[in-house]
């Protein structure tokens, strides 16, 4: 935030000070009724109270009355438009702050967590980490209509501080060498899991057949050469040691459809 | 549960006058300690301000959502209305005719689902006018592929509705061809000789060892000859099994061939149960010397003309010369002779068990067998009308095909079948009038797709050929498009009172408009099928001396409501003024049932028409299960369009739980919804509530869906949902199950990678926590590194705790942390 007070705006600032506290009462309002004072200001007076200023009242008034006020207040005699602007000032900038509730820089950080998990970022992601909710809010415009590819989901994960999640992942794009790229290299330390005989059927090149060799503790399967069970575009390979776990909360950003495979290691 | 939103904004007034009068007090310090002056009438004004701040400030929060959705249908945003549901029927018919409509009178023909205790009576109404309905059945279904003729359709004849629809069954080889014979009629001046002549032939000819080849000489009358040739395979073992028994270990079979052709029967060794199974289907070895063949290990006693079948194939129009040739070769006598020949399948000795098709002889000696027998596989209808038509007739059929509708549907070719028997080599004019992809049979299986067609039948014809190429389920006689649209006979009449817009009730909710219509066209619904529902009449709205209101045109209405606005511009702006004394009568409208109207197939069973109707209507049914009714949105999940992240294509899961969300509405409110996906399911460990103690039987709800998910690939979600607080009864279950299936199925539709979902039951937990423990976020189905104690809100405690990464169906929801001295959810 600019330090600058003219920099800043007077809405943010009063929701953030009112978040945290520092607003009780009604000490913070202006409510000096010259009606050259411009309205929605944030001012530090000469105690060096920050104040907010709303409504100019006086503008909206009779001018008799509006000078009576005036000088009623300037003769150091309280009248009852201070108190009418006193009355009003919260409900003012609550409602004045309210755009600013949902925002990236939400003086209520903890509101954004209904946001990003309305998106598909899940309590394990965020954790309620005011600063990484803010950067998860700020991510979903750009990220959300183009969620669904591997490297979108890496950005949500590093913007998490979970970068590590998916390192070890890649997609049939990645591996190919590039979008659209036909050429997707053999995986030959592929481990074998169980799937139904359809599915990989529907992987398998013709006369394809599995070589199977334990190694490791693992069962591996691609051929050396020949046909061999190619990686389909919903595919996500990804590179596994026996002991380690599936980062399953980041599988949760990647497609409904995604089918995991194991490798020992990538292409 | 998620993060609760934020509180009330209501400001106590109070509390505020306190803090006024505290800031107040800085210019006039006596007034912070005194009481209220109820004379004053400044501090008055104040506490009126405060009250009616607080009053607001309160309503701030509490906006009332009709204001919105009012505020919205202002802006243009309104409810989705229901959607109608169409479907296809096939219609027996008494009297035959063209199925019209009238723009100015709904359809007198009307079709309705059987009311039972479950379910109200739902009523269907013809979306097409100009339907040929005839009186027509279906004879065979025959399927031609590898030059061979296989039977492909129901193996007796059906009468009435089942006649009008026929479904492809297993498919079976034909047995016809065993009756195929080939007749060459000769006249002659001198049968005596020639009869000499063709037995000497014969007799040289047995010496060639044309074991397959049976000739028998018949004398027609003085003048006429025929010589008739068949193929029989068991005549090959006449010479080698005499007597027709085979005397065990290899048979040789006599298997020469004819001059000029290298032709021989294609055949192989019968599945007989004498036979042991390595032989079935195999084909006969080589013999020994040429013009034979072997089979070995032949069983004694064998019946050697059961040994051989032939492929169901016909004899080649060049082996039909051949043999002629053959005969002249041997006996010149017989060279100069140019006998009439003719393929006869001849008929059957005895009944018998399966519908061979009646066309096969036909066909082949017209040359439309040629035709048939190019772009194998195709499959063959017989269709037999009651009469040879006497003038050029329309007929409606419709083929079921197990591709997408977007997809070049197969070349359909249709042949007029004389009375005769003559089949025309000229096809007969195929026109396709629509097509709409509809349920399929099986859950999981893609939308087939009805296309229909109108046939033009020439004069003389009494039945028709179709053939087609392509995945084709079934064919459908006299084939029509319904739809969930019946019409409202209303007869009430409005007089005019102002020339200002004014508000009239209609008798139902959910009525039939352009813009339902439109909205129903938003589906994927094909162009002719589309054509057809737009040019269907929606209502009619005579007015006195003028002319009348046509579907709504000109007039505001509010379809979900079922409410009209004279005096108001239409959805496209169009404007029709009313002066008062104007009298507008509502004859009839057309309303819907949305998503009841989707009917499994058969269930449109019972007709009603006027006496004097034709095409008279005896009976219909709809094969497939109608489609596309959908109920009118509710006003959460308008709010949740309109207002909600951008809708889009599902892609993740989480964007599956949303929708899932929008289609629960209000009634799942506060539920836990989880899609599972196949990687989360099939590479982490994951578990089911509850875990049953040694020794317990498993809860048997929970063994059903683990079954089905261990079966259920990449294209299957779990679903999980309930209630965070208590269980999920079985009917809220079946209702969301429903819900979300149908969810599922309509977004699959145009996102084929989730096809299906299977719907669980969701269990909250309560965890007890020691002091000191961390708590974990709820809801929380991860359980590792999960401690404490885990009970359900039965109160039924964790059994064996399996070392289990993920739970499935439950999650905690509540954390009870033990203390010392207190104890208290958290």
């Amino acid at each position: 935030m600019s330090t600058a007070l003219a920099l800043r705006v007077p809405a943010l600032e009063w929701c953030h000070r009112a978040s945290s506290g520092e607003l009780d009462g009604l000490e913070w309002v202006d409510i000096r009724l010259d009606p050259e004072l411009g309205p929605d200001r944030q001012v530090r007076m000469s105690d060096g109270v920050l104040r907010f200023r709303h409504r100019a009242l006086m503008r909206e008034l009779p001018r008799v009355i509006g000078d009576a006020a005036l000088a009623s207040q300037q003769a150091g005699r309280p009248t009852s438009w201070e108190g009418l602007a006193l009355v009003m000032a919260r409900a003012e900038w609550l409602v004045r702050g309210r755009r600013h509730l949902w925002a990236p820089y939400s003086p209520a950080p903890r509101l954004l967590a209904t946001l990003v998990e309305t998106f598909g970022v899940e309590a394990p992601l965020h954790r309620y980490n005011p600063e990484r909710l803010s950067r998860l809010a700020a991510l979903l415009p750009t990220w959300h209509p183009h969620r669904g590819t591997l490297s979108r989901a890496r950005e949500v994960l590093a913007t998490a501080d979970e970068s590590s999640a998916l390192a070890n992942a890649a997609s049939v794009d990645e591996i190919a060498g590039g979008e659209g790229s036909r050429d997707v290299p053999r995986v030959r330390d592929e481990v074998l899991v169980c799937h139904s005989l359809s599915f990989w059927k529907h992987r398998a090149e013709d006369n394809a057949e599995p070589v199977y060799q334990i190694s490791g503790g693992l069962v591996r399967f691609q051929p050396r050469s020949g046909p061999h069970f190619v990686l389909r575009r919903e595919d996500l390979l990804f590179a596994w040691s026996a002991g380690s776990a599936l980062p399953h909360q980041a599988l949760r950003l990647l497609p409904a459809w995604t089918v995991i495979r194991l490798s020992v290691a990538l292409p | 549960m998620r993060v609760p939103p934020p509180g009330s904004l209501k400001l106590d007034r109070r509390i505020l006058l306190q803090d006024v009068r505290t800031r107040l007090s800085e210019a006039l310090p006596h007034y912070a300690n005194t009481e209220d002056d109820p004379t004053d009438p400044g501090w008055l004004l104040v506490e009126q301000a405060a009250w009616m701040v607080e009053l607001l400030s309160e309503q701030l929060d509490r906006y009332p959502f009709a204001v919105v959705q009012h505020f919205v249908h202002m802006m243009g945003g309104h409810l989705r209305p229901a959607q109608p549901a169409v479907g296809v029927i096939v219609a027996e018919v008494s009297t035959e005719g063209v199925l019209e409509l009238e723009d100015r009178r709904p359809s007198p023909w009307r079709f309705f689902t059987p009311q039972d205790e479950d379910m109200e009576s739902v009523e269907f109404c013809p979306a097409e006018s100009g339907v040929p309905l005839r009186q027509a059945w279906f004879f065979s279904a025959c399927e031609i592929a590898a030059d061979e003729l296989f039977l492909v359709g129901p193996t007796e004849l059906g009468s009435g509705l089942s006649a009008l629809s026929c479904w492809r069954s297993a498919r079976r080889r034909s047995r016809l061809f065993n009756r195929e014979q080939i007749h060459y009629d000769a006249v002659t001046n001198n049968a005596e000789t020639l009869i000499e002549a063709l037995n000497n032939a014969m007799a040289l000819l047995a010496e060639r060892r044309i074991g397959w080849l049976k000739l028998e000489i018949f004398q027609v009358s003085r003048e006429r000859l025929r010589l008739v040739a068949r193929i029989d395979p068991g005549g090959a073992f006449d010479r080698t099994a005499p007597g027709g028994i085979a005397v065990g270990g290899d048979l040789e079979g006599d298997w020469g061939m004819l001059d000029g052709t290298t032709w021989t029967p294609s055949v192989n060794i019968r599945r007989h149960p004498m036979l042991p199974s390595h032989m079935h289907d195999q084909y006969p070895l080589p013999g020994f010397e040429e013009g034979q063949i072997l089979i070995t290990d032949v069983p004694e006693n064998f019946p050697v003309a059961e040994l051989l079948e032939r492929r169901a194939t016909p004899v080649p129009e060049s082996v039909v010369e051949a043999i002629w040739k053959t005969l002249g070769n041997l006996d010149s006598r017989l060279a100069t002779i140019r006998p009439i020949t003719r393929v006869v399948i001849a008929d059957p000795k005895e009944e018998e068990e399966d519908l061979e098709p009646e066309w096969v002889a036909g066909a082949l000696s017209s040359g439309v067998w040629t035709e048939l027998a190019r772009n194998q596989p195709k499959t063959v209808f017989h269709v037999r009308l009651v009469a040879p038509v006497k003038v050029p007739t329309k007929i409606r059929l419709a083929m079921v095909y197990e591709m997408p509708h977007t997809a070049r549907l197969p070349d359909l070719q249709a042949f007029g079948i004389q009375d005769a028997g003559n089949i025309d080599r000229a096809p007969l004019g195929a026109e396709e009038v629509w097509r709409l992809p509809l349920p399929p049979w099986e859950e999981g299986q893609a939308m087939p797709t009805v296309a229909a067609y109108d046939l033009t039948v020439r004069p003389g014809e009494s039945g028709l050929l179709i053939a087609t190429t392509g995945e084709v389920d079934a064919a459908l006689l006299n084939a029509m498009l319904v739809i969930n649209a019946p019409a409202v006979a209303d007869g009430r009449t409005l007089t005019v009172q102002r020339n200002t817009p004014a508000e009239y009730n209609l008798l139902y909710e959910d009525i039939v408009d352009r813009g339902v219509m439109d909205q129903l066209l938003e589906e994927p619904i094909p162009g002719g099928a589309a054509a057809q529902l737009r040019k269907l009449p929606l209502s009619f709205f005579p007015v006195a001396e003028q002319d009348a209101v046509r579907d709504y045109a000109g007039v505001q209405l509010d379809p979900s409501e079922g409410t009209m606005m004279i005096n108001a511009p239409d959805a496209v702006g169009g404007f029709r003024p009313f002066r008062p004394g104007a009298k507008v009568r509502f004859e009839w409208y057309r309303r819907t049932l949305g998503a009841r109207g989707n009917r499994p197939p058969g269930n449109i069973r019972l007709s009603e028409q006027p006496s004097t109707i034709e095409p008279r209507i005896y009976a219909v049914i709809n094969p497939l299960g109608t489609f596309f009714g959908a109920d009118r949105e509710t006003p959460e999940a308008a709010v949740d369009r309109m207002f909600g992240p951008s809708e889009g294509t599902p892609v993740m899961a989480a964007d599956y739980e949303r929708l899932v969300r929008q289609v629960l509405g209000n009634r799942g409110q506060d539920w836990v919804v989880r899609c599972w996906t196949y990687a989360e399911r099939a590479l982490v460990t994951t578990a089911f509530w509850p875990f049953p103690r040694t020794g317990e039987e498993p809860d048997p709800e929970v063994t059903r869906v683990r079954e089905e998910i261990s079966t259920a690939g990449p294209e299957t979600l779990l679903v999980v949902l309930g209630p965070t607080s208590e269980i999920i009864d079985d009917e809220d279950l079946d209702w969301a199950r429903r819900a979300v299936v149908r969810l599922v199925e309509r977004w699959s539709r145009r996102m084929p990678t989730v096809k299906r979902a299977i719907v669980a039951r969701f269990w909250p937990l309560r965890l007890s926590l020691r002091d000191g423990r961390a708590e974990p976020m709820v809801p929380t189905f991860d359980m590792e590194n999960m401690d404490g104690e885990l009970t359900d809100v039965r109160g039924r405690p964790a059994g064996d705790r399996p070392r289990a990464v993920l739970l499935l169906n439950a999650a905690v929801t509540q954390v009870r942390r033990e203390i010392s001295d207190e104890e208290g959810d958290l």
